[in-house]
């Protein structure tokens, strides 16, 4: 069967926007690490590592696990003159991510 | 010659307000309309800044690829992803992924902007080339000089993109963070605002210096996410197809291709770098050559 090119593009256009509309309205969409899906601001937690997101900064990370930034820079190799205002995720590279920063806070948190 | 070529009609030739009312201006349209909200996304979220009050989406919250890349995470790690991607990259990608699966890669053709950016340096060059003479005689010293090598390189170097997809995939896997993120023209892109040089920078650079010279060269040869939705788009029922008796075998078609496919020695189009951008169709001069068609294959042959 034949499609003229002009129902083909709007086809396109639906469909697309229409996956993404159909999720929001199920309300699984959320465009920063700042709000869960429901629009609610997520703030770390010392009993969750898995609330530490790449916007946090390592202040805000220091304070809510009572780790010195100093540890957390020397642990990872990171410059010790690292600004505490910087967010996890520009910190990353070869000998640091969120990933290992969870799992060290965890085995810091589960050591006598 | 046969009566069937005497018997093919020549598309009729539309003037003014007309010959813009075309599935090729509606297609513009719409990548303009999606660069352009990406761009307005950009720029609130550089004004605004990372430690502003104002929550702000990060333009790579809408890039699908990133999508690609924290599913593993997301699936082995109970619903967290990996930095710089968000539940909202997910979306676009199954957007991206079911849009191919019923309608080919139509999400590259029609929606990315980069592909946009690139079609726009392509045309501009063609634009400068039909106006310039000497323009136009250096453009073709250099293409026939290395055209026997390129289209050996071409051949293969489409290949290169299967190569990134699985890097970056199971990199991210593996690792826990986007190893591709460095060499991605589109994040050093909508990240320009941070100066910084890094190899997707360069990357960058030669992908819009390379659309000078050949339509589309980032995604002829290296996107990740063509190379995903291409695949998938292998599934789905939409093809384009040739019309051998309406055909003159012209080349226009073949011309137009930005992804620099032979249109006009297929009968039917089902490639997987095939953007489903319509360009042959729209340029085709003959009634029926070149249409858009839905239908398994089988039964339509």
């Amino acid at each position: 069967m034949k499609i003229n090119p002009f129902v083909y593009g709007t086809v396109v256009l639906v469909m697309f926007l229409g996956v993404i509309f159909g999720f929001q309205q199920a309300g699984v969409w959320s465009i920063s690490g700042k709000v869960d899906t429901t629009g609610k601001a997520i703030q770390p937690s010392a009993a969750d590592v898995n609330t530490i997101k790449g916007w946090m900064t390592l202040e805000q990370v220091s304070a809510t696990f009572g780790v010195p930034v100093a540890d957390m820079l020397s642990a990872f190799k990171l410059p010790a003159d690292m600004p505490p205002s910087t967010a996890m995720k520009d910190l990353e590279s070869e000998t640091f991510d969120i990933t290992l920063l969870r799992a060290w806070l965890l085995e810091r948190q589960t050591k006598p | 010659m046969s009566v069937q070529t005497l018997q093919v009609q020549i598309k009729p030739r539309l003037k003014g307000l007309k010959a813009l009312l075309t599935h090729q201006t509606f297609r513009r349209l719409v990548q303009l309309a999606i660069a352009a909200f990406i761009t307005y996304i950009t720029v609130v979220h550089v004004m605004d800044g990372e430690s502003s009050a104002n929550i702000t989406a990060s333009p790579e919250a809408f890039c699908p690829f990133g999508g690609l890349e924290t599913l593993y995470n997301y699936i082995n790690a109970g619903g967290t992803y990996i930095s710089h991607t968000h539940l909202s990259n997910l979306v676009v990608a199954a957007a991206v992924l079911i849009t191919a699966l019923l309608l080919r890669s139509a999400f590259c053709g029609w929606i990315c902007p980069l592909g946009f950016i690139q079609d726009l340096i392509h045309n501009f060059s063609n634009w400068v080339q039909k106006k310039f003479v000497p323009v136009r005689k250096f453009f073709r010293t250099i293409s026939q000089g290395g055209q026997p090598i390129w289209i050996f390189l071409d051949k293969y170097l489409r290949f290169v993109k299967y190569g990134v997809l699985v890097w970056s995939v199971t990199g991210a896997a593996i690792y826990g963070v986007m190893v591709f993120r460095d060499f991605d023209p589109w994040s050093a892109l909508i990240n320009i605002s941070e100066w910084i040089i890094t190899p997707g920078l360069i990357v960058l650079g030669l992908t819009l210096i390379g659309s000078l010279f050949v339509g589309r060269p980032w995604c002829r040869y290296a996107c990740p996410l063509g190379a995903a939705s291409g695949l998938l788009g292998k599934l789905s029922p939409v093809y384009l197809k040739r019309n051998a008796d309406a055909c003159t075998s012209c080349k226009i078609c073949t011309r137009a291709c930005p992804m620099g496919l032979q249109v006009h020695t297929a009968t039917t189009i089902t490639i997987v770098d095939c953007v489903s951008c319509l360009e042959c169709v729209g340029e085709c001069p003959r009634e029926g050559a070149m249409e858009v068609k839905v239908g398994f294959q089988l039964m339509a042959k």
